[in-house]
């Protein structure tokens, strides 16, 4: 089994997800009623568009039969660069007219989380079946350090494990308040102290008038922190317990997974006492669509591990990763809807915004309990294509660098 | 049937001499060459090949940076050889205590130690429950159990460590260096804990630069030098070549 795809297969695959993503950016960007009079123009566009972003991917060496080791950046910038090509061909061929040019900028995010997607889940079930072959050979004696390099070895360690996630969980918990007065309140009054100020400034300094704004920003300020501080603990995930990871073997995994897991925990009990405070004190009454949470919740969870991942195996070799963070996701957090609702935005900014990271479940957390409606299809559509994305490369990116990470921690 | 079988090992490491990724080196390095950093490529251990049976003792011995550690840590697949296979036997639960009390938490408790400790290394809620009186009997911390580690000694922590290690039942137990701390009496129950772990048919790999040590548990030595296996056989004859090699390096 070959390490990489073959090119004929590549091209088919990029050229199938170019064309679905092409239709997709316009769905993302038009709402129903409107698309019908843009696609038209989509479908006498889409073979420009689809041949210039495969002609970018081979002139960025994508296909190349050796492909290095920075194959899947290789890949985002062909994408990327295609998508601006053909856009350029399009406006000075027939110009912007019944095009949008928003849709690029979907068109270029959607297929490159297709595009490295599809690529990392074929790497990792190759790693799958090699792991299978050499496990056949053997009978008696095992190879455990090939053993545990697959998706499904780590699963299932992460299982044989699961009281090494639960204690490091606990752990985390416990120190973080450990000495403390008002100890676990600190949980509570940290965010609560965050709505409070944006409270004021947007309500009271800026005049904002908006209809329950402090139950609206809770359902948008409690999930971004859960992200926002998983990223930032994940960056020390591996780099911090360098002296564990070096003495004993264990899934490693699990130290990336355990701080996503960890902020989870957090968000689960602040949400638990906001949420019903929220809901009896604006008086909302329960409805069905918020049973869709856990779903939106498990996608979100899924995304951040696999964010998790990249960003603790990133961290081993550039420490630089810790400082850009910090700025990244200062940036991120105006420009997702926490404070304002995706509808306030202009409609040429709004998919640019509805497309950053955090912004498909933050939507879909304001539809379920704020406006008690069932999120759009695009909301899932991002949401999903998010979370497969993410975790799929984390996974890929993890396993590929793990023996790497072990000779650097 | 062997339980840990090497065959043809080597690993090889990075060693960045000017250990920096930095923007700032690497706009110096293209200025000035001799500023540039060097990767050394660093063979830890070269075509090591070995056979080890169930109930065998075996001593490694060999001067520092020659890749005992590296052994042990290609053994417990830690690190992945460059080149070889490492085979160990499928159901064969190996206990590594390479560093003593790593993962301790300074400022958790020792009870709250062992806990975090015994499920690194993948042992399940109620295996931990069955074990923990045995491990505090055998550390005699019984009174220091509820404080937090960072008021242990360095003693204390090591024999935690091992206590916990000595418990977990291994069929296959990796031991570096790790008499250098403890008192006499501890070092003492250590190698009684590993004579009565060779009685069960255990495995025990052994590194130490102490020859009294080697002598009392081991009756098979291997001696790397600079990664290449020079010597493996009789306990006797591998410390008296070693010392041999050591005496003949120094003369030079």
């Amino acid at each position: 089994m070959p390490r990489r795809p073959s090119w004929p297969l590549s091209v088919f695959v990029d050229g199938c997800l170019a064309a679905v993503t092409y239709f997709a950016a316009y769905w993302l960007r038009f709402p129903a009623d409107r698309l019908g009079t843009f696609l038209p123009k989509v479908w006498t566009t889409m073979p420009w568009v689809v041949a210039g972003q495969l002609g970018a991917l081979a002139a960025t060496r994508a296909y190349a039969r050796w492909p290095r080791i920075d194959w899947l950046a290789r890949v985002i910038s062909g994408v990327v660069a295609g998508t601006a090509v053909s856009s350029i061909v399009i406006a000075a061929t027939v110009g912007f007219e019944g095009v949008s040019r928003v849709a690029f900028v979907a068109d270029a995010v959607l297929l490159s989380i297709a595009a490295v997607g599809w690529r990392g889940a074929w790497v990792l079930r190759a790693r799958a079946r090699a792991r299978a072959a050499v496990r056949a050979a053997s009978d008696e004696l095992v190879d455990r350090a090939e053993e545990m390099a697959t998706v499904g070895a780590v699963a299932t360690g992460l299982y044989a494990y699961r009281e090494l996630l639960r204690s490091l969980v606990v752990k985390d918990l416990k120190l973080k308040y450990r000495g403390s007065v008002f100890g676990f309140l600190w949980s509570l009054a940290n965010p609560l102290l965050m709505i409070v100020v944006y409270t004021i400034a947007f309500s009271f300094i800026l005049r904002v008038r908006s209809e329950r704004f402090v139950y609206f920003l809770m359902l948008g300020q409690l999930p971004w922190t859960f992200f926002a501080s998983s990223a930032a603990m994940s960056t020390g995930a591996l780099v911090d317990n360098a002296g564990l990871l070096r003495s004993v073997l264990f899934p490693r995994a699990i130290l990336p997974i355990g701080t996503a897991l960890f902020n989870l925990a957090q968000f689960l009990l602040t949400f638990a006492v906001f949420l019903p405070a929220m809901l009896l004190w604006y008086r909302v009454p329960p409805s069905i669509p918020m049973a869709l949470f856990p779903v939106f919740l498990a996608l979100q969870v899924v995304f951040t591990i696999g964010i998790a991942l990249i960003l603790a195996t990133t961290t081993v070799f550039f420490r630089d990763v810790r400082h850009l963070l910090e700025i990244v996701l200062a940036a991120l957090f105006w420009m997702t809807p926490i404070l304002y609702d995706v509808e306030q935005v202009p409609e040429r900014l709004r998919l640019v915004i509805s497309l950053t990271p955090m912004s498909p479940f933050i939507t879909a957390y304001h539809k379920l309990f704020f406006y008690r409606e069932w999120p759009a299809g695009t909301v899932w559509l991002v949401a999903v294509a998010y979370a497969l994305g993410a975790f799929i490369v984390g996974a890929m990116v993890f396993l590929a660098y793990e023996d790497r990470i072990m000779e650097q921690v | 049937m062997p339980v840990i079988e090497a065959q043809s090992v080597s690993k090889q490491f990075q060693l960045r001499h000017n250990a920096s990724v930095e923007l700032k080196v690497r706009f110096l390095g293209f200025l000035h060459p001799q500023k540039r950093q060097s990767i050394e490529l660093f063979w830890a251990l070269k075509n090591v090949s070995l056979r080890i049976d169930p109930g065998e003792a075996l001593g490694l011995v060999g001067r520092n940076g020659s890749g005992k550690s590296t052994l042990l840590k290609l053994i417990a697949a830690i690190h992945r050889p460059t080149s070889g296979r490492v085979l160990v036997a499928r159901d064969a639960r190996i206990g590594s205590m390479i560093e003593l009390g790593v993962g301790f938490q300074p400022e958790l408790t020792g009870r709250e130690n062992v806990f975090l400790s015994a499920a690194i290394h993948g042992l399940t809620r109620d295996q931990i429950e069955t074990i923990y009186p045995a491990v505090v009997a055998y550390s005699g911390l019984e009174h220091f159990i509820d404080v937090p580690i960072k008021n242990y000694s360095s003693g204390m922590n090591m024999r935690l460590g091992f206590a916990i290690a000595a418990n977990l039942d291994p069929d296959i137990l990796l031991l570096d260096e790790i008499f250098a701390v403890g008192d006499a009496d501890f070092q003492q129950r250590c190698m009684e804990t590993l004579n009565q772990f060779l009685a069960n048919g255990k495995t025990i790999i052994f590194v130490s630069h102490s020859p009294s040590a080697i002598r009392s548990i081991c009756r098979r030595v291997c001696v790397l030098d600079r990664g290449e296996l020079t010597f493996d056989g009789d306990m006797e004859e591998g410390l008296a070549f070693y010392h041999h090699t050591i005496a003949s390096k120094a003369d030079r």
